[in-house]
């Protein structure tokens, strides 16, 4: 090898180790700028500044009041819409399908994960945030959510045929995402993990996502900007309950959160 | 005999190295003698390179968002501010907004019998003072997209979700055939008050009328309840149908999902 190209690769590797710091810096600035953002945006519909408030939390007993308020604030405006809608109570780890108040289905959250804003997040203004259920904005998923079959009429009797339609989607691995209005991403995963179709249909569902997030935050970070940052919680629940729920939650659907 | 001892670790550590500096060497011999090992090395440090480039904002910058950064304080309670009038009247105020939001919510759950179906499963539940007093199979719409073969006419067959009511109770119900029964079974579609439009017996003894068309009746198809097979009806079994008729009542309500 000789020296210029020597001097060029050491060059190149310098540039690509800057970039890859400069992104992991972006990346992990995207957090508390979007969780400053947050609280910032709460304290100015106040007219106050965070610091000018009684910490709430303080007041013994009272930030649990505000955050019960708000869930049933929620579910009581969820009850009052025509929607069918979807309860996330994280604290509890239970979901429930909702038809106007009433839970028709209710499913044990086997395991979950919170992104770090709710953990860093003002309290306050999180439950200020979901006082009001956050309608869904987008579904993504790995399984049809009504399967359409089409069938063509007969010309004459000789050609109709009674047909049974089986639900194909008992052999269909089922991972979903639940996107909002409140820019909070939900994913749905079965829990069961036991043949490789589903665990192939997991890695790819996961790196689907990843690739969606890393082409937003390399754009971001390629025009000199803090990347934006999606909070997320992730649900694992038993494959057929997540089904259900997925088939069952409208399109512009509503979901109450509370954690 | 202490010198040899104490120096026998030494030997030993300088040994090992020894083995591997040479070891090393033999390799390095080998790279730059084969071309074909040469250019397998460059590969393989491209492609575990290129592997690092693609994993640091699929894998390490997410995980980087997730570990790294401060949660919020822990907060101390404070029982001094209890003692502030304002703090306390505000504690009262949430305690009484509370229990009227309880109120409120409790309000939503029927206390007279429902229906709850699940079109996914195929199941209804069926509740009396908020009991769970029967359970079964049902069927729901089949999901099908009926089309004419010039395209000109098309039906989906799906069970109307979200909160319905009983609107009306039949006993014996004759069934009047839509366009679609005709159009399905390829025959010509008859005038709106042929004979051949009117079917019996086979809704069963019993159906209720949820609106829009849309009834909850028995079937002659029993071995296909659990699945979903009807052109949006909710077809019942027998015994389960006349269970239903006989709790719910005009204006119970009927839950789908």
């Amino acid at each position: 090898m000789n020296r210029e190209r020597k001097i060029w690769l050491i060059i190149a590797a310098s540039l690509l180790a800057i970039f890859i710091i400069y992104y992991l810096v972006m990346s992990v600035s995207a957090v508390s700028r979007t969780v400053n953002d947050f609280d910032n945006a709460y304290f100015a519909s106040l007219e106050q500044k965070e610091g000018d408030t009684i910490n709430l939390c303080a007041i013994p007993g009272y930030i649990d009041m505000i955050r019960d308020k708000a869930f049933l604030s929620s579910q009581v405006k969820l009850a009052e819409s025509d929607s069918v809608g979807l309860l996330i109570n994280v604290r509890d780890s239970v979901i429930q399908l909702l038809i106007k108040g009433l839970p028709v289905r209710t499913v044990e959250i086997d395991e979950y994960d919170v992104s770090p804003f709710f953990h860093r997040a003002n309290q306050e203004a999180i439950y200020s945030m979901l006082s009001a259920p956050l309608n869904i904005t987008g579904m993504q998923a790995t399984f049809m959510k009504n399967p359409v079959s089409v069938k063509i009429a007969p010309r004459d009797t000789s050609q109709a045929v009674e047909s049974v339609k089986p639900d194909t989607t008992d052999f269909e691995a089922v991972f979903y995402t639940l996107d909002t209005d409140r820019n909070i991403r939900f994913f749905f995963e079965q829990q069961e993990d036991t043949i490789g179709a589903d665990r192939r249909a997991r890695f790819f569902f996961d790196l689907k996502d990843r690739m969606r997030n890393a082409s937003v935050t390399m754009k971001a970070v390629t025009r000199l900007k803090t990347p934006p940052y999606v909070p997320y919680i992730k649900i694992w629940i038993p494959k057929a309950e997540a089904k259900i729920i997925y088939r069952a939650i409208p399109r512009e659907g509503m979901i109450v959160l509370t954690q | 005999m202490e010198e040899q001892s104490e120096n026998l670790p030494e030997n030993a550590a300088g040994g090992s190295s020894t083995a591997l500096n040479k070891w090393f060497n033999q390799t390095v011999n080998f790279i730059k003698t084969h071309r074909w090992a040469c250019r397998t090395l460059v590969s393989v440090v491209i492609v575990l390179l290129l592997l690092f480039i693609f994993s640091v904002p699929v894998y390490i910058g997410p995980a980087m968002q997730h570990s790294w950064g401060k949660n919020r304080a822990e907060c101390r309670p404070d029982s001094s501010l209890l003692d502030n009038r304002a703090i306390r009247r505000q504690i009262s105020a949430t305690k009484n907004e509370l229990t009227r939001l309880q109120r409120r919510l409790a309000s939503f759950v029927p206390t007279q019998t429902y229906l709850v179906i699940n079109t996914v499963d195929n199941r209804f539940l069926l509740y009396r003072n908020r009991q769970l007093v029967r359970e079964g199979y049902c069927s729901s719409g089949s999901y099908t997209l009926l089309k004419t073969e010039e395209g000109d006419k098309e039906w989906i067959f799906k069970t109307p979700r979200g909160r319905l009511s009983i609107q009306g109770k039949i006993t014996n119900p004759v069934w009047r055939k839509p366009d679609w029964a005709f159009v399905e079974e390829g025959l010509p579609i008859p005038g709106p008050s042929d004979p051949s439009r009117y079917e019996f017996g086979v809704l069963g003894k019993y159906a209720m009328s949820l609106g829009d068309g849309y009834l909850i009746h028995g079937t002659l198809y029993q071995r296909q309840l659990g699945m979903p097979v009807t052109h949006g009806c909710i077809r019942l079994g027998d015994e389960d149908l006349e269970a239903v008729f006989s709790s719910l009542s005009v204006g119970s309500r009927v839950y789908i999902y």
